[in-house]
C-alpha cells in the first residue's frame, strides 16, 4: 500500500495491542467501560503517533463507539447504545460556529484583505525594533482571534522573512521576530471561541451538559487573557533575545488586488456584533454564524468551490472528538477516570491548576485539538455542577503547549523558515507556557470570584 | 533516482526562439492566468492558468498556499513544508535532466494531452 511503511504498520498493530491488553486488563470495570477505555486509548495512540491524519482518527473512534458501543455492546455482554450519540455531535452548534468562521476567514482571504489590514498596520510600525516586534505580534493576535491560527502565522511570517533574512544569521531580533509569530498566533486564539478547535471543543462539551457559553461570554474570559498574555510573551522575548540592532523596518509595498471591500467587511462587523450581543436579541452565535455564508452567497462571494475548500477535516475532527466525550460521558468512564486521577478532598483551584498544566503539558507533544478532546471529557465530568470555569481555562491552556516545532502548526511553519533553532523554540515556548497557565489560572479564579454570576447557564 | 514523465522547453511556434515574456494576470477571486510572448518574435505562444505558483524562494511560496490552508497537526505542517521545498527542487532538476535527455519534437499540447 502507498506511504505504508514498515514502522507505521508496526506502530498500528501496537495500537490495537494496547487496546485489546487495556480490555482484558480492566476486567474490574463494567463492560462499556472496558470498551469505551479501549478505543479511548487507541484513539490517544493513534493521535500521538499521526501514523493516520488526526480527523480520520477522530472519525475511526466515533466509528469504533457506533459500532461496539451501538449493537456490536450485546457481543461484550452489555446494553447497546444509540448510534445517534455518536454521530450527532458532527451536527452540533459549535461545528456551525465553527464553519461560519471558516467561511468568514475564506472570503477575507480570496480577497486579500487579510494582507492589506496586516500590511496597512506593518507600515505604520516605524523603525524601533521593540515596536515592530510587538506590533507584529499584535497584528498576529488579532488576526489569529478570528483566522485561522496556521493561515495567520503563514502571512505573518512570508511578510517578515524578507527583511529577518536581511539580518545578520542567528541574530536575536531575527529570532525574536520568528518567534513571537507563532507565539502570538497561538495566544491570539484563545479570545474568541472561534479561535481554535479547542474552544470549540470545550462550549460542545459544556452544552452537551447543558450549559451555554455565549460568544460575549468566552470574550470577556478570553480577551483581556489574551492581551496580558501577549503582552508577559512579548517581554519574555524581548528579554531573552535583547538584540543591538537600533532601527528595523519592513518594507511593505505589495500590491493587494483586494476587492469587495464594503460588502465583506459589513458583513463581518455585522456577524461580530450579532455575536457578542446575544444577550440582547436571543439569536444563538451558531444560527449568526451561517449569515456570512448566506450573504456572500447571495453576494457571489461563496462559490461552491469556496465550499469544497473549507477545512471540513478540522470540521470532522471537532465532531470526532465531541463523539469520543459523549462516549467517555455516557459510559460513566470519565466518573471512573476522575475518581482514580483525583484525590478526594483536593482543592478546586488546584484540580484546575493541575489539568491546565497537564493539558499544556500533552499539547506540546501532539495536536491540541487531540489533546482537547483527550482531557477535557474528564475535566468536564470532574467540574460537578459548575464546569465553565474549569472548562474554559483548561480550553484556553491548550493553546500554550508551545515549546516546539510540532507543537502547533504556528510553530512548525515559522521552525520551517530555518531562522531559528529548535533550542530557541524551547527555552522561550517553555518559559511562556509555565507563566502562561499561571496567569490564566490566577485570571480565571480572579473572574469568577468577581463575576460569580458570569457563566450564563441553561 | 529514475527519470520518469516528459519535460520540454516552451519555443514559439513561428520563429522557434525558446526566449520567453511571461504576463501574468492576477484578478482576485479568479485563478492566476500566465500569458506566454516570444521574447525574438513578439507571437503569443501559450497561456497557463495556475493553481499553484512557486518562486525561486520555494519556502515563501509554501507559506502562500498555507495563507488560505487551516492545519491542527504541528509535525503534519512540518513533514508538508519539507515536502513541498524538496519536491520543488528535485522537480526542477528532472525536467532538465529529462529536456537534457530527449529530443523536443512534441509540442507542449502534445505532451500534455498524453498525461490526462
Amino acid at each position: 500500500m502507498k506511504g505504508w511503511s514498515l514502522r507505521r504498520v508496526l506502530l498500528g498493530i501496537t495500537g490495537i495491542l494496547l487496546a485489546v491488553l487495556a480490555y482484558l486488563m480492566l476486567g474490574s470495570l463494567p463492560p462499556r467501560q472496558r470498551i469505551m477505555a479501549s478505543i479511548f486509548i487507541l484513539t490517544v495512540f493513534l493521535w500521538i503517533t499521526e501514523i493516520i491524519p488526526i480527523f480520520v482518527t477522530a472519525v475511526l473512534s466515533a466509528f469504533l463507539c457506533a459500532l461496539l458501543l451501538g449493537q456490536g455492546a450485546t457481543l461484550f455482554g452489555a446494553q447497546p447504545l444509540p448510534a445517534s450519540l455518536f454521530f450527532n455531535p458532527f451536527a452540533n452548534t459549535v461545528i456551525v460556529l465553527m464553519f461560519g468562521g471558516f467561511v468568514l476567514a475564506r472570503v477575507f482571504s480570496r480577497n486579500y484583505l487579510d494582507e492589506e489590514f496586516c500590511d496597512f498596520i506593518l507600515a505604520r510600525l516605524g523603525n524601533k525594533p521593540q515596536v515592530v516586534l510587538l506590533g507584529i505580534m499584535g497584528i498576529t493576535a488579532v488576526m489569529s482571534m478570528w483566522m485561522s491560527n496556521t493561515a495567520t502565522t503563514a502571512i505573518m511570517v512570508a511578510t517578515v522573512l524578507p527583511a529577518v533574512r536581511g539580518l545578520r544569521p542567528g541574530s536575536n531580533l531575527a529570532k525574536a521576530l520568528m518567534l513571537g509569530i507563532p507565539f502570538a498566533a497561538n495566544i491570539g486564539g484563545i479570545a474568541t471561541p472561534i479561535g481554535t478547535p479547542p474552544n470549540a471543543i470545550a462550549l460542545g462539551l459544556l452544552a452537551e451538559r447543558g450549559y451555554t457559553v455565549s460568544f460575549f461570554t468566552w470574550m470577556i474570559a478570553g480577551f483581556p487573557l489574551m492581551v496580558v498574555v501577549l503582552l508577559i510573551t512579548f517581554g519574555l522575548t524581548w528579554a531573552m533575545f535583547k538584540t543591538t540592532v537600533t532601527e528595523f523596518s519592513l518594507k511593505v509595498s505589495r500590491e493587494h488586488p483586494t476587492a469587495n471591500r464594503g460588502i465583506v467587511y459589513t458583513t463581518f462587523f455585522a456577524t461580530v456584533l450579532l455575536w457578542l450581543t446575544d444577550a440582547l436579541h436571543h439569536i444563538p452565535s451558531a444560527v449568526v454564524a451561517l449569515v456570512p455564508m448566506l450573504v456572500f452567497s447571495v453576494a457571489g462571494l461563496f462559490s461552491k468551490e469556496d465550499l469544497r475548500l473549507i477545512a471540513w477535516d478540522i470540521l470532522l475532527l471537532i465532531g470526532g472528538g465531541l463523539a469520543l466525550g459523549a462516549g467517555i460521558k455516557e459510559t460513566g468512564l470519565a466518573d471512573t477516570i476522575v475518581q482514580y486521577a483525583v484525590p478526594s478532598g483536593f482543592p478546586k483551584f488546584g484540580v484546575i491548576a493541575l489539568f491546565s498544566f497537564f493539558i499544556a503539558l500533552i499539547a506540546t507533544f501532539m495536536s491540541n485539538t487531540a489533546a482537547a478532546t483527550i482531557v477535557l471529557p474528564i475535566a468536564v465530568s470532574l467540574s460537578g455542577q459548575s464546569p465553565m470555569m474549569m472548562m474554559i481555562t483548561v480550553a484556553i491552556c491548550t493553546s500554550y503547549g508551545m515549546a516546539l516545532p510540532i507543537s502547533t502548526p504556528p510553530n512548525a511553519i515559522a521552525y520551517g523558515s530555518e531562522m531559528i533553532q529548535s533550542k530557541d523554540m524551547f527555552r522561550l515556548g517553555a518559559l511562556v507556557s509555565i507563566v502562561a497557565v499561571i496567569v490564566t489560572v490566577a485570571w480565571q479564579a480572579l473572574l469568577f470570584l468577581v463575576f460569580p454570576g458570569l457563566a450564563v447557564t441553561s | 533516482m529514475s527519470l520518469c514523465g516528459s519535460s520540454k522547453r516552451e519555443h514559439c511556434m513561428k520563429c522557434e526562439s525558446v526566449a520567453m515574456l511571461n504576463y501574468v494576470m492576477v484578478k482576485p477571486g479568479c485563478d492566476t492566468e500566465v500569458f506566454v510572448e516570444c521574447a525574438t518574435c513578439g507571437a503569443f505562444v501559450a497561456r497557463y492558468t495556475l493553481t499553484t505558483y512557486t518562486s525561486e524562494d520555494p519556502y515563501r511560496s509554501y507559506l502562500r498556499l498555507m495563507r488560505k490552508k487551516r492545519s491542527d497537526s504541528g509535525a503534519a505542517t512540518r513533514q508538508a513544508g519539507q515536502k513541498f521545498v524538496t519536491e520543488v527542487w528535485e522537480g526542477y532538476r528532472q525536467a532538465k535532466d529529462l529536456v537534457a535527455d530527449s529530443e523536443e519534437v512534441d509540442h507542449l499540447e502534445e505532451i500534455l494531452d498524453r498525461t490526462e
